[in-house]
């Protein structure tokens, strides 16, 4: 008996300290917002996380060949597409809408996901304790920059969009109105890369992809750059009125006169970094090298590595089903118009064949073991993003894609500096010319004297260097004049209102200026209003 | 977030009260291990041995069913010994040495067993009553069972006899059509070891399983039954359906409960059975897509149209002398000359005409006939004291499509043993293996490769160039796409999921009192689920391989008393009351690489591949539940009865703040033909009038979702290296609790004539609140959604099960059950802010809506009005469209079309009523089975994107040639464009890919014959029956595609099930089967 009670009273005590945790869950897979970062590991890890969007730039938008670089250059009215998939008809139309493919929602997402990891970072990272303070500010530097080059993209591409700059602690917030993009370039973007320029961030270039000072200076130029323009400048002369949601925008003309110390302040910085790259030596295939990454006139790049994560655009840009390359697609949706490429010089470098676009290649050993040429192509395609290895060996690349690099820096130069002058400020000629003809003289064409430089020549010289790499819609939208298209050079410039680009079949009015609030978020979010002149609207709208 | 302030005091107070219960079972529990340990070593059988030793006589008899007929095959065995025999095929029955004070046993699947003394008397005739009619049946309630005549519930029982009387693979295949308010709906289509889905009384829940909870012998929440279970296996299945029922599965409960009984071991003769069968599948329907004269038709009006709609990309274009570099004369490998048998103009550059070299249908080619079969064998038999069983089954299903199988292998074992006269021990032991191919999204090939190209081509360089011995894409002609041809896909692409499963449970029975007994189980479920998949190096890329490895630990300990008690003569209790922890915990290990030099290793050698960053990932987690239940039945006089249940059940899975819940039920049932009144009407041979209220609840989340994450990610590209960063990953939700449902029932049970008719009628109503919602939360602020208790659901509907016995009298015998079922769902309450949720709006897809005052499963969609006319150009233009564009309403009139702003609710993926008509007949020997399924007022969507809208990207349907012309401007299928061409095209889900997917299906035609008994004896066996069956033999829709019902894998979805993308096709199926008694 004694026995029986003993084994019955060791059982009881067993039983119920089991019973203690038996409810409790212990996640053992991922850390919790209740861990806690002290580790200068802990540090890293914290101001890596919100690099993690930027690669993103090429990620898909939904269905077949349609990426998110296509989705920033088809409203421009100057690329084209030989197929139907990513719905390039919708742009040429004007029926474009919120819920077009995944246009806006995913670039949307990936922009709002980089605001948040910043916000979690530097909201982690300010409170770490035992971690020493020029570390700490110079992690704070970097992950402000990203937060701060997130929003730009945000406000440049949408207008007003809801601010929110710290971690959400309660759903029942989750749901915010567009804020003025005023206020947010005031009181978010400029702030953090002003930050980062005072932080203990390095004042030297960036060679492995991490933010430096001279990353967050070009940033900040084109951010003032941007500012001097639209639709900074209207907003700034009546803040209270809803532009993104009436389109009552009027102001035209650039520069702008109000803009002046915006203009200033951007000199400021580019003159800092004038100089500190050339582009003697360096050729057009070096931009579609991934050794060449992060190097020569490079500035500041989304990351790729091969295999690990590769450059989704690459194969856009091919020839539809050509066969060239070892890729499964050869989407051929990533093509400038023929009107476009009609307005280069035809003794410009840049458009001489496998410089900037090609016509010809051979076919993939994938197709053909012995290479023979393949059929020529209807047309040029895009040569920048042919990333030889990728194409021909492996089918995955690692190319970078550059969101700034010299010639761009050299190119804003020239038009802080002439918009400046064009504003009464005393300018040498030489400030004016010596950025384009730069860019000019790499690719083999005249220089120009100051007085032969008007907004035609910087924005077409901007056009023909920088073609697809995601810049032409701002540069619409801040100066609000848009390129026409000619034939060996571009015809002139038009306002943005009233202007009928080659491709399309009406002119861009006001709505144009900004794009469609996201579908997902008009569903989602209640205090969230629709662009002027877009679908879907909000409820009541 | 909502936040209610919580009464704790009354929990506390209940805790306590639970926690003071808990150890007194645990003190029972454990006294009753001791005893066992102490006294299994003197277990002795000394009681048998004097009644088989005594001497007695001979006793025979006839055994027949109450109609008189004679029973052959019936088990007759003295009580507590081994002598028995079987009766013969006029049903007589004779055994030696039965003593006088002897009791005899009789049993046969399908009937009621009986006891009869034997008294002395030499001859004993017995009518046995047939299970599934016989009004004293007993039905399973969980926890217990109850007399068919006492139970308040909804409660259907389906006898093995009944559920296996056609050949099927799953326990879902056997229930079709046979119990109303049960909806299984094929989803696979065809697809070997495709499982169904079953719902019971509707959905409950848009983010949650509605899977019903399978409970196995005991095991509550065993996984992969339908895939796993062997239905030879199955004894009898009872389906809980109202929330008297299933209120006692508490938080598991509200989807309604699929109790399953298998088979054990008997008392008597040894029995041996054997059944098998084999099976030829062979393809019903078809998907009509061109020929290879049609595609070349489609080509030249393409590009002919092509300026049109867009700039045309020359190079695409090699009609003749207008073409590009390359033209049908310079294309050898796809075009020979024409031999005046092409009906199509197709001139080369050299001016000569040509035709395709091929014209394959892929139909034909990967769809075969196919030959299953099907094995089982049991051993049952045992004593008094102990019995056992065993059993293995073998299942290969072939599909029709190449290379497509499932393969299943079962073994059980069971054994029950009387340790003492007031212990009873029970225990099994299972395993199951089954294998399936990967067979996702493959059969699209075959409707969007196109004719012109081959399997392989010719090892012939001289005439095929660089195309000599390769495999035929849709690339080889420049204009398609790289769509590899099925074949090609078969060879390169392949991938097995294994499931393996091992059961067990150890059930201890004490009879503490005559009247109070007490069980304790420790079960377990471990479940193993393997994927490996390869895909080959050909198939356009380096080879890529991959394992997945997952498992899963189940195991449950129950621990509950019953009191058994009639006061009185009139008050009859029935009262349980219990305990139970169960805990589940698995780990997931996945890998894979890519980058093989050939295709040797496939997934057989991971680390043959030279992947910069192989793919490696792992996880793992729990979770528990605690519960106390208790229920207990009251019955006066057999007229009154009244059930009253109550579980408790604490989940992990929930908020700190609310992890437990309490879910009650009430019933009430009058059985009116008790009363004198009723009783004097001859006709009414059963009358009771049921209703039941109570609560079930749902906690199908995944663990941890409460939680809020930081996410890692460590192949962050940074320069040459890449590097790890963390980041918010989850929204979490401290708050979030079990979702309920509340359900209402009222049903009549009617028997007339005898019980020659019988008829439940059942209406109901569920209101599921607190539903367990992924909310969709701005993108801006959040991830994008988080699991809260947000939202209702209502269910309501009838329910009409029919049995009569048509014909009973001499031979010939033809009962008739008869099923209807209705159940109209709606959602009422849907997020904080009741937006409308929409699922997969991007093109290609079947956009389904959740919106407040609809059903679960809506489609949304465009109304497509047909095409733009000649006559409607200007109206045309305003939306940037030409005549031939296809034409769509214009909800808002804003000169827009997009989905969301001009869409509406177009169609159901839910039907209004679901009919079994099954039909049995027999005579003599023979006998007949009929099961008839009607479904009516359901929506399917069969997505043409590809095949229609997206012309000349590849392959395309036939019905594209209906497209709109000049000459035909009447169309619902734009003029043709050539997508890959430079031309556009519009696709959106909408009211031209929906159509009526009401249908009429014979599910199961069955002609069995059984031996003669006397030829049975002569070959020494005592039962042998030989059947042709057919299964899915015809089938009457409206609908395209290959099957009204299920889904593409790839695109399924559990809320709206009809979403078709070219689905794997239903065959029909024959086969030929018998079944031994040895």
């Amino acid at each position: 008996m004694v026995m029986r009670y003993f084994i019955l009273l060791a059982a009881l005590m067993i039983g119920f300290s089991g019973c203690k945790d038996f409810l409790v869950e212990k996640p053992t897979g991922s850390l919790t917002d209740k861990s806690t970062y002290t580790s200068d590991e802990d540090l890293t890890a914290l101001t890596m996380g919100p690099y993690r969007q930027l690669p993103n730039w090429t990620g898909g938008a939904t269905d077949w060949g349609n990426n998110l670089p296509q989705t920033l250059e088809f409203p421009t009215g100057e690329a084209w597409t030989v197929e139907a998939h990513a719905l390039y008809w919708r742009f040429q139309t004007n029926q474009v809408s919120g819920d077009l493919l995944d246009d806006f929602n995913n670039q949307w997402n990936n922009w709002f996901t980089g605001v948040r990891d910043a916000n979690f970072s530097i909201q982690m990272i300010e409170g770490m304790t035992g971690i020493a303070s020029d570390k700490i500010s110079k992690a704070l530097g970097e992950v402000k920059t990203l937060r701060a080059w997130y929003y730009f993209n945000l406000v440049r591409y949408w207008g007003d969009v809801p601010q929110i700059t710290k971690i959400l602690e309660n759903v029942a917030d989750a749901e915010l109105p567009r804020t003025s993009l005023k206020k947010i370039y005031d009181e978010v973007i400029i702030p953090d890369l002003e930050f980062a320029i005072a932080s203990s961030l390095t004042d030297t270039k960036s060679t492995n992809g991490r933010i430096t000072k001279y990353s967050a200076r070009a940033i900040l130029a084109d951010v003032y750059l941007t500012c001097a323009g639209y639709p900074y400048q209207e907003v700034n002369a009546t803040p209270t009125k809803e532009f993104c949601v009436s389109g009552a925008w009027t102001m035209k003309g650039y520069p702008v006169a109000t803009g002046k110390v915006f203009l200033q302040k951007a000199k400021a910085q580019l003159d800092i970094l004038y100089g500190k790259w050339s582009l003697a030596g360096s050729t057009y295939d070096d931009l579609r090298n991934p050794s060449k990454n992060n190097q020569g006139e490079f500035i500041f790049q989304a990351q790729y590595l091969s295999g690990v994560t590769n450059n989704g655009e690459i194969p856009c840009a091919l020839p539809l089903i050509s066969h060239i390359s070892m890729y499964g697609d050869e989407n051929g949706t990533f093509i400038p118009s023929m009107n476009y490429i009609n307005s280069y010089n035809p003794a410009d470098k840049r458009v001489q064949e496998k410089q900037f676009f090609f016509t010809t290649d051979n076919l993939s050993t994938k197709y053909d073991p012995t290479q023979s040429p393949a059929p020529k192509f209807d047309r040029p395609y895009l040569y920048k993003l042919y990333d030889t290895d990728a194409i021909k060996n492996t089918a995955k690349s690692g190319l970078n894609w550059t969101f700034y690099r010299y010639a761009d820096v050299l190119l804003q130069l020239t038009e802080v500096n002439w918009a400046l002058k064009t504003l009464g400020d005393a300018i040498s000629d030489d400030d004016i010319t010596k950025g384009i003809n730069e860019v000019r003289t790499r690719a083999l064409l005249p220089t120009y004297r100051a007085s032969d430089i008007s907004l035609k020549e910087i924005m077409a010289e901007r056009a023909y260097e920088l073609i697809f790499e995601s810049k032409m819609l701002w540069d619409q939208r801040r100066t609000r004049m848009c390129l026409i298209d000619g034939s060996g050079t571009f015809a002139g410039i038009h306002d943005f209102i009233g202007h009928k680009a080659g491709e399309f079949s009406f002119s861009f009015g006001p709505m144009n200026l900004i794009s469609p609030m996201p579908g997902s978020e008009i569903l989602n979010n209640k205090k969230c209003l629709q662009s002027f002149g877009y679908l879907p609207k909000q409820v009541g709208q | 977030m909502k936040k209610k302030p919580i009464p704790n005091m009354g929990r506390n107070l209940m805790l306590k009260k639970i926690s003071r219960f808990m150890k007194l079972c645990l003190l029972i529990f454990v006294m009753t291990v001791v005893q066992v340990t102490a006294n299994v070593y003197s277990l002795q059988a000394g009681e048998n041995l004097t009644a088989s030793q005594q001497a007695g006589k001979k006793v025979s008899g006839k055994v027949t069913d109450l109609s008189g007929g004679s029973l052959p095959g019936v088990s007759v065995v003295v009580k507590g010994t081994t002598n028995g025999v079987i009766t013969d095929n006029g049903g007589n029955f004779s055994l030696n040495n039965v003593p006088d004070n002897a009791t005899l046993q009789f049993s046969f699947v399908g009937m009621k067993a009986q006891e009869v003394a034997v008294g002395g008397k030499s001859t004993v005739n017995v009518q046995l009553a047939e299970e599934t009619i016989g009004i004293e049946e007993v039905v399973a309630i969980g926890y217990g069972t109850v007399k068919k005549s006492d139970a308040t519930g909804a409660v259907n029982a389906v006898a093995a006899t009944r559920l296996m009387d056609k050949p099927a693979t799953n326990l879902g295949q056997a229930l079709q059509g046979k119990v109303s308010g049960v909806q299984v709906i094929n989803m696979g289509g065809g697809i070997p070891g495709g499982n169904p889905m079953i719902r019971i009384r509707g959905s409950n829940s848009i983010n949650t399983n509605n899977d019903p909870l399978f409970v196995v012998d005991g095991i509550v929440g065993v996984g992969n039954v339908l895939s796993n279970l062997n239905p030879d296996d199955i004894v009898s299945t009872d389906i809980l359906k109202d929330a008297s029922a299933t209120a006692i599965y508490g938080a598991r409960g509200a989807n309604g409960v699929v109790l399953i009984t298998t088979k054990r071991g008997v008392a008597g003769q040894t029995q041996v059975d054997y059944k098998g069968s084999v099976s030829v599948g062979v393809m019903q329907r078809h998907l009509y897509s061109m020929t290879s004269e049609q595609l070349m038709y489609t080509y030249e009006q393409a590009m002919a149209n092509g300026t049109k709609y867009g700039t045309i990309n020359s190079t695409k274009d090699f009609r003749g002398s207008t073409g590009g570099s390359q033209s049908y004369s310079e294309m050898p490998w796809l075009f020979i000359p024409n031999d005046g048998t092409f009906s199509v103009n197709l001139t080369g550059k050299d001016g000569k005409q040509y035709m395709p070299r091929y014209n394959n249908n892929w139909e034909s080619i990967v769809f075969k006939p196919s030959v299953s079969q099907n094995h089982y064998f049991d051993v049952r038999g045992g004593n008094d004291k102990a019995k056992y069983s065993v059993s293995i089954g073998y299942t290969n299903q072939q599909g029709i499509m190449k290379d497509s199988y499932f393969k299943r292998y079962n073994g059980s074992l069971t054994g029950d043993v009387k340790v003492f006269k007031w212990l009873d021990l029970s225990t099994q032991l299972g395993f199951m293996q089954s294998i399936q191919t990967y067979d996702d999204g493959i059969t699209r090939s075959t409707a969007e490769v196109w004719p012109i190209v081959p399997i392989t081509y010719p090892n012939d360089p001289a005439t095929f160039g660089i195309y000599a011995s390769r495999w035929g894409t849709n690339a080889d002609f420049n204009v398609g796409e790289q769509w590899y041809n099925i074949i090609f896909r078969r060879n390169q692409n392949f991938g097995l999921t294994y499931r393996n499963q091992a059961t067990g449970s150890m059930v201890l029975k004490a009879q503490i009192t005559k009247d109070l007994s007490f069980k304790s189980d420790f079960s377990f479920d471990f479940n193993n689920y393997k994927y490996d998949y390869y895909s080959g190096k050909f198939y356009g890329g380096d080879g890529s391989a991959s394992m997945n490895n997952n498992y899963g630990m189940y195991w449950q300990n129950q621990n509950y008393f019953n009191y058994d008690k009639t006061f009185g003569g009139d008050h009859t209790v029935n009262a349980m009351v219990g305990l139970s922890w169960s805990r589940y915990k698995y780990e997931n290990l996945s890998a894979s690489n890519s980058v093989f030099f050939t295709n040797f290793y496939a997934y057989h050698n991971l680390g043959a591949g030279a992947a910069a960053r192989p793919g490696v990932g792992s996880s793992d987690g729990f979770n528990a539940l605690a519960s106390y239940f208790a229920r207990a039945n009251y019955s006066y006089k057999g007229k009154y009865m009244a059930t009253f249940t109550g579980r408790m059940d604490g989940s992990s899975r929930f908020g700190e703040n609310s992890k437990y819940g309490f879910f009650p039920s009430a019933a009430l049932a009058w059985k009116a033909s008790s009363e004198d009144f009723v009783k004097n009407i001859a006709a009414i041979s059963n009358l009771k009038i049921r209703t039941s209220v109570g609560k079930t609840g749902n906690q199908e989340i995944g663990s941890y979702v409460t939680q809020r994450y930081v996410g890692v990610n460590s192949s962050i590209a940074m320069g040459t290296t890449s590097l790890t960063g963390i980041y918010p990953s989850s929204v979490g939700n401290p708050d979030l609790k079990w979702e309920t449902t509340t359900q209402y029932d009222g049903g009549i049970d009617l028997g007339l004539f005898k019980d020659r008719i019988t008829l439940s009628f059942d209406v109901y109503r569920k209101q599921t609140t607190d539903m367990l919602l992924s909310v969709p939360l701005p993108l801006s602020t959040t991830v994008g959604s988080v699991t809260e208790n947000y939202g209702s659901v209502q269910n309501q509907g009838f329910e009409i099960e029919l049995n009569t016995r048509n014909i009973a009298k001499g031979d010939l015998k033809w009962n008739t059950t008869f099923t209807l079922s209705n159940n109209q769902n709606k959602i009422t309450a849907l997020g904080p802010t009741g937006a409308p949720i929409y699922v997969q709006l991007g093109a290609g897809n079947a956009t389904t809506i959740y919106k407040i005052g609809y059903p679960i499963g809506s489609f949304f969609g465009l109304n497509r009005l047909g095409t733009w006319s000649t006559s409607e150009a200007a109206e045309a233009a305003r939306y940037g469209m030409r005549p031939g564009d296809l034409k769509f309403y214009d909800k808002n009139n804003d000169g827009k079309i997009d989905l969301q702003s001009d869409g509406d609710i177009i169609g159901n993926a839910f039907p209004k009523f679901i009919v079994g008509f099954n039909n049995t007949f027999s005579y003599k020997n023979f006998d007949l089975a009929i099961d008839i399924a009607i479904v009516q007022g359901v929506n399917k969507a069969f997505i043409h994107e590809s095949a229609e809208d997206r012309q000349l990207v590849s392959g395309g349907l036939n019905s594209t040639l209906t497209a709109w012309r000049p000459d035909n401007q009447n169309s619902q299928v734009a003029q043709i464009r050539p997508g890959n061409g430079g031309a556009y095209y519009q696709s959106y889900a909408d009211t031209h890919m929906l159509s009526d997917a009401s249908f009429i299906r014979g599910n199961n035609l069955t002609l069995g014959y059984t031996l003669p008994g006397s030829l049975t004896k002569t070959i020494k066996l005592e039962k042998v029956r030989f059947y042709l069956s057919a299964a899915n033999f015809f089938l009457i829709t409206k609908v395209e595609g290959y099957d009204p019902e299920g889904s593409s894998l790839d695109k399924s979805f559990a809320t709206a099930p009809n979403s078709d993308k070219y689905q794997y096709p239903n065959p029909s199926t024959y086969s030929f089967g018998v079944n031994v008694s040895f």
